[in-house]
């Protein structure tokens, strides 16, 4: 089978899967039982529609929303509130399911695999920034990158430990936040937060990183180091959709999607909808 | 896992010990009961074994009936001749027969009962605790009564002094007065065993024989052999400590119910936390959800802590009681019916382990649910949230 | 968390009660008799026919309370009277107050005292000039002619109309009894004159709580 078309970097055929050259090739690849298939659209979405019921009324919060986003591609959603951003991610997130239309994500048609294979694909081939972090308190800032390999073993610390530690490091190093490693979220400002739930989205080297209001939460300088390093992600073949109002991160996406009440009104790749 | 569980536990330092300390308790609780149901046990078993006697020879029938009798100076239909006492004697597994005779004598007006208990030299064998607090360690003569310290004190009797049964129209000196022993014996007036079977016209007739064994393993031939001496029975050892048990037992229902309504606060506890757990908790859960933790593992996670907690009370718990025990038991001692002189708690390895498991076992119970309310929280919740 | 703290105070002293409670609240139901408690003095003596005695002592009586009078405070002034230390089974008294309606009549006390043969059970009855009112022998283990003569009605009348203060010698103060049964008398006669002496410094006791 052909490689991918659009990033030859990611392309390690022998294995017959995909891995960011960013991260490094010397972390093991996450066992998973959905095969990747090398294709060059990430994200394939057609006729997505979900209704919620409010009160015995029906709410469209999405209707028939259809697009493509290529391997590697920077795309931005934007819309007003309540136009559908949150509940799109949801289903792109594979945290929710759609009530029509299809949706495949690596290669996967989400609607035919059950909530366990879901939990896997969404473990193993995309990562999450949200706009509040989400970093538990708890947990030291290494502890916090590490967090979601621990998601995929079993209780018990496997010999995969050192090589998660290694690769948790390497992630800080990343973001430069390695001089931050045993210190905790609340002792760390907003910027540096995101920063660190930026490198704990990329620890299982994911396909798709969806962000949730990424600068949402930053300062104008701040959030202007997230754009840049999301823009370092994508040059390096991370395909990256981001929810947004900040129009200076809209603006950088080389693709734009616009929703206004659950209806996609804009597709910079198609033509005015 | 682990690591995250406790650290998640340590959030909340002050719910946590009070959840902690609520099966520390439970645990406490079960364990001193469990470890007294084991000394007593023990401690009557060695007891019962130290009287040296392995069975008794009692009559057939009712003996409240032939304590009627013997009030009304009625022959007893339901006592043994003393032609048993030889034929037990005469056994070869026999090394010691003991015999006496017990007249009961209630005083209606004062609310309690005399009892008077003819013995003879072979029963003192048989009573190695038996101490004399004051006077002579035995009869120098026929007309002569042991008491027992409570009806000594009740009687303001001293050796030396007059003793005076106006039912039988008797008076005996007092020889001793035995040491207190939580028994029995406390309250009985002893006197010889003749001296017994004339003042109630029980001639050549006695209550009951204690047979002690040359070999104890000879338990069950010996038996055999003495329940065909006519109007015997053969109550063994066993079956008497059956019996003190039972009369224990009902006490200790009520006990471990009241143990097991101590369990429930503390089940009730892990649940509170758990359950405030996932509320407080619920998008951090969620987001967890979103990073990729599957449902199971979500719930091994909570599982993991009310596990955790669960063990740690275990454990206090078990330390408490081994504190708490010995004290308790020694004040509990008074209030035991037939108390043993032994130690009457006993921690051992398996009593501490079940109550440990028993604990375990229902903390972690207490934290399924709210484990399972967890491991069902939509993943979705993580970015409504936000 | 205030709540929080409370709920979780509250399991803790729960727990700890249940485990306090189910293991000293074990109920004697069995071998009564035979249960031991360490007790310094002779076990108190209760009163075992308080209706009859009542009325023998005080016909209009109606009813009757107990109390317990603690004469640990005049254990000096009792030494004196008494002659002795009281014992331990005659500090605190129960002393049963005797009424006529709201109207207090006099006291009872009963005393347990060593006669020749076992112990023996007084009750004596005192109006409020503390003279006696009635002696009753309650219970005792004397052979039956000694029993006759001290339970005679002649020989208990006698000490009636005594107070703390007179002297009861047998034979002067006190009439003659049979010669066998002299040893029980005297300690009958020694018995009546200690109760006389507590239930006086008992309701001198009460005078000074109620001034």
């Amino acid at each position: 089978m052909a490689c991918v078309v659009f990033d030859a970097k990611r392309c390690d055929a022998g294995a017959g899967r995909t891995r960011l050259k960013l991260v490094g090739e010397n972390f093991p690849a996450v066992s998973n039982d959905i095969k990747m298939e090398t294709l060059s659209f990430a994200v394939e979405a057609d006729g997505l529609t979900r209704i919620y019921k409010r009160g015995g009324e029906e709410v469209r919060a999405l209707d028939g929303v259809s697009f493509r986003v290529r391997d590697g591609e920077f795309v931005s959603i934007v819309g007003a509130s309540g136009s559908g951003k949150t509940t799109l991610l949801n289903l792109l997130g594979c945290m929710d399911a759609a009530d029509r239309g299809t949706l495949r994500l690596a290669g996967h048609e989400v609607g035919a695999i059950n909530e366990r294979a879901r939990t896997r694909l969404r473990r193993d081939h995309i990562g999450f920034v949200f706009q509040h972090f989400g970093l538990m308190p708890t947990l030291t800032v290494h502890e916090n990158v590490a967090l979601p390999g621990l998601f995929g073993r079993r209780i018990w610390p496997s010999r995969h430990q050192k090589s998660l530690d290694a690769r948790a490091d390497e992630l800080l190093e990343r973001v430069s936040l390695a001089h931050r490693r045993n210190h905790r979220p609340h002792e760390l400002s907003g910027g540096e937060m995101q920063r660190v739930a930026i490198a704990r989205s990329l620890l299982n080297t994911p396909r798709l990183l969806l962000a949730d209001e990424p600068t949402g939460d930053l300062d104008s300088a701040t959030g202007e180091s997230i754009i840049e390093l999301l823009q370092e992600l994508n040059r390096d073949g991370l395909t990256i959709l981001v929810v947004t109002h900040n129009t200076a991160l809209a603006a950088i996406a080389e693709h734009q999607i616009s929703l206004r009440d659950g209806r996609l009104i804009q597709d910079s790749t198609d033509q005015m909808l | 896992m682990i690591l995250l569980a406790l650290r998640n536990l340590w959030r909340r330092p002050l719910r946590h010990v009070l959840a902690l300390i609520g099966i520390a308790v439970s645990v406490a609780t079960l364990a001193c009961l469990g470890a007294f149901g084991q000394g007593y046990r023990d401690a009557l078993q060695s007891e019962l074994n130290g009287m040296g006697m392995q069975m008794m020879l009692v009559p057939l029938g009712c003996p409240y009936d032939a304590a009627a009798r013997v009030l009304r100076g009625k022959t007893l239909e339901f006592s043994l001749p003393q032609s048993a006492l030889l034929t037990a004697r005469r056994d070869p597994a026999v090394s010691l027969a003991a015999p006496m005779l017990m007249a009961v004598v209630p005083q209606v007006h004062e609310g309690r009962t005399d009892v008077w208990v003819g013995i003879d030299q072979s029963t003192r064998q048989m009573k190695p605790w038996w101490k004399v607090e004051t006077g002579a360690p035995w009869f120098t003569g026929k007309n002569e009564v042991i008491l027992g310290a409570e009806a000594a004190e009740l009687e303001m009797r001293r050796p030396g002094d007059l003793f005076y049964s106006p039912e039988t129209h008797r008076t005996l000196r007092v020889a001793g007065i035995l040491q207190r022993s939580g028994t029995a014996d406390d309250s009985l007036f002893f006197v010889p065993l003749t001296t017994a079977q004339a003042m109630f016209h029980q001639t050549d007739r006695i209550t009951a024989i204690a047979v002690q064994l040359h070999d104890p393993q000879q338990t069950g031939a010996a038996s055999t052999r003495l329940q065909t001496i006519a109007g015997a029975q053969v109550v063994t050892l066993s079956e008497m400590m059956g019996t003190f048990l039972n009369l224990v037992g009902a006490v200790k229902t009520l006990l471990f119910s009241l143990a097991i309504v101590a369990l429930t606060i503390g089940a009730l506890g892990v649940f509170n936390t758990l359950l405030s757990i996932v509320v407080e908790r619920r998008s951090e859960l969620a987001m967890m959800r979103a990073l990729g933790a599957s449902g199971p593992q979500i719930f091994a996670l909570l599982t993991l802590e009310s596990a955790i907690l669960t063990l740690g009370g275990g454990v206090c718990g078990l330390i408490m009681s081994a504190f708490v025990g010995r004290a308790l038991a020694s004040v509990a001692r008074q209030w035991v019916p037939l108390s043993p002189n032994e130690v009457l708690f006993k921690l051992t390895p398996n009593v501490a382990a079940n109550c440990f498991l028993i604990g375990l076992g229902v903390g972690v119970l207490a934290g399924v649910v709210p484990a399972w309310q967890a491991s069902r929280l939509p993943p979705a919740l993580a970015l409504n949230a936000d | 968390m205030k709540f929080r703290f409370a709920l979780g105070g509250c399991v803790v002293l729960l727990a700890v009660g249940a485990l306090l409670f189910s293991t000293l609240g074990t109920p004697p139901d069995v071998y009564q008799p035979a249960i031991a408690r360490r007790a310094v003095g002779a076990p108190l003596c209760p009163w075992r026919q308080p209706k009859a005695d009542m009325q023998a002592f005080f016909p209009t009586a109606t009813r009757f309370e107990t109390r317990v009078a603690i004469l640990s405070s005049m254990l000096g002034s009792l030494r004196a009277r008494l002659g002795r230390w009281p014992a331990p089974e005659e500090n605190p008294i129960y002393v049963h107050y005797v009424f006529a309606g709201p109207r207090l009549l006099g006291r009872v006390a009963v005393q347990r005292v060593r006669g020749q043969f076992g112990a023996i059970e007084v009750v004596i009855g005192v109006n409020e000039s503390g003279q006696v009112r009635g002696v009753h022998l309650q219970r005792l283990r004397e052979p039956a002619a000694i029993s006759r003569a001290l339970l005679s009605q002649p020989w208990l009348s006698s000490l009636c109309g005594k107070t703390s203060r007179d002297a009861f010698r047998l034979g002067a103060d006190v009439p003659q009894i049979t010669p066998g049964a002299r040893t029980s008398a005297r300690a009958v006669l020694k018995g009546v004159r200690s109760s006389l002496i507590l239930l006086e410094a008992a309701r001198e006791l009460d005078a000074t709580n109620h001034r």
